[in-house]
């Protein structure tokens, strides 16, 4: 056996997981020639120092692996809750409830001006041309002329008829508004970005509203007008 | 999650530790493993053998060390002062076993890996191909030399010496 085809079976023995020094070619080879002896000496060296454990390879902490989760869950980015996100959806639905019940209210406010139908309750002729709230013209349009104001027809529909619990509905409105703060609720830095623009929006029209419902922001403790007979009309106002 | 790391920390912290050469920088080194194979745990094919996957992204954590440890400063942790003689025949197996570590640190990272996921891990060259993605030829190819490489500095610095000796005296 030549020094290269020593080589070649070496490796050969050592692909199949053989031990190289139980190869009788091998050793007959080795024992004539120093090279090759001296290299068959340095791989069962090798090999044997693969079974030494100077650095304590098993001695890794016996929490090692509770370390690792702990810190792969520390890096997770929060997660909202169940509870925060159904609080979420329910904030966005009662403010879609009220932009579509109420922005076509904004409307009817030139209906009020231009079509003056007197109404036996409501209608004080002198009384200042305030529009309190974007909603009281619905009501009043609805009374005097329902049949000129087409708009906004669908949006009242939901809404109780004038006379009938109309302020409470609007009171548990605003508390509903009242509670659901939408500054409070999620700070906008948690909500995803394609999100942001209709959460803005929800949030400025949520706003308006707060501030121009009756009893509800700016009017909280102002009076209300003693001349709006469509506030005295028989109901209650709770404010 | 925990069980996995168990599972398989031994396996990463013995490829980690050679690929390396420092029991620290191997800790750090099967830390980032985990905490890199448990975020893409989700992206893991799962037609696809689980081993192979982690013990490359072990390789590439052991890639990175060494080359943030190339831009800082390092303490030697070997010399070979600290070797004896050859001829004193004193060598224990620890030191030995140091020898072993110099040699396997002055070669290739790739030869070193699959040297290391071959004779260590004993992984077939077909699953060390899966974790290097490169042909189970070049695998062999690097095996062997890594094998002839650290055979001859090991005959070189005289290690054998001591059994040439006692065989001499035979």
């Amino acid at each position: 056996m030549s020094c290269d085809k020593f080589d070649e079976r070496l490796q050969q023995l050592l692909d199949q997981r053989l031990e190289p020094a139980d190869d009788r070619e091998l050793q007959h080879h080795a024992q004539q020639c120093a090279d090759c002896r001296s290299l068959l000496e340095a791989q069962r060296r090798l090999f044997s120092a693969f079974e030494c454990d100077p650095y304590g390879r098993t001695g890794l902490t016996d929490n090692f692996a509770e370390k690792v989760v702990t810190a792969f869950v520390a890096e997770q980015p929060p997660v909202r809750s169940w509870g925060q996100k159904a609080w979420a959806g329910a904030l966005v639905a009662v403010a879609a409830l009220l932009l579509l019940a109420l922005l076509p209210g904004l409307r009817p406010i030139t209906n009020h001006r231009v079509s003056p139908a007197p109404s036996t309750n409501n209608v004080v002729e002198n009384a200042a041309p305030i529009v309190p709230t974007v909603a009281v013209p619905k009501y009043v349009s609805h009374e005097t002329s329902p049949a000129s104001e087409p708009l906004g027809t669908n949006a009242v529909a939901s809404l109780p008829p004038p006379g009938q619990g109309t302020n409470d509905w609007i009171d548990n409105l605003r508390e509903s508004i009242s509670e659901v703060s939408l500054e409070n609720l999620e700070p906008m830095d948690q909500i995803a970005d394609g999100f942001r623009p209709v959460a803005t929006s929800l949030q400025s029209a949520v706003g308006v509203l707060r501030r121009t419902l009756p009893g509800g922001g700016e009017n909280r403790h102002k009076p209300m007008p003693a001349a709006s007979g469509m506030w005295n009309n028989g109901l209650d106002v709770h404010v | 999650m925990v069980d996995l790391v168990d599972r398989y920390k031994g396996q990463v912290f013995g490829l980690c530790l050679r690929m390396l050469g420092q029991r620290q920088d191997a800790e750090d080194a099967v830390q980032e493993t985990f905490l890199r194979v448990l975020k893409s745990l989700g992206r893991w094919d799962a037609s696809r053998d689980f081993e192979p996957w982690l013990m490359a992204i072990a390789g590439n954590r052991c890639r990175t060390a060494l080359a943030a440890r190339r831009r800082r400063p390092m303490p030697q942790t070997l010399e070979d002062d600290t070797v004896p003689d050859a001829d004193d025949g004193q060598r224990s197996a620890e030191q030995l076993a140091e020898e072993v570590q110099l040699a396997l640190a002055d070669l290739r990272f790739e030869y070193r890996q699959a040297f290391v996921l071959f004779h260590e891990q004993e992984m077939e060259y077909a699953a060390i191909a899966q974790v290097m993605d490169v042909p189970v030829g070049t695998i062999k190819t690097w095996v062997h030399r890594a094998r002839r490489e650290l055979m001859e500095r090991l005959r070189l610095r005289g290690i054998h010496q001591e059994t040439r000796n006692v065989l001499r005296q035979v």
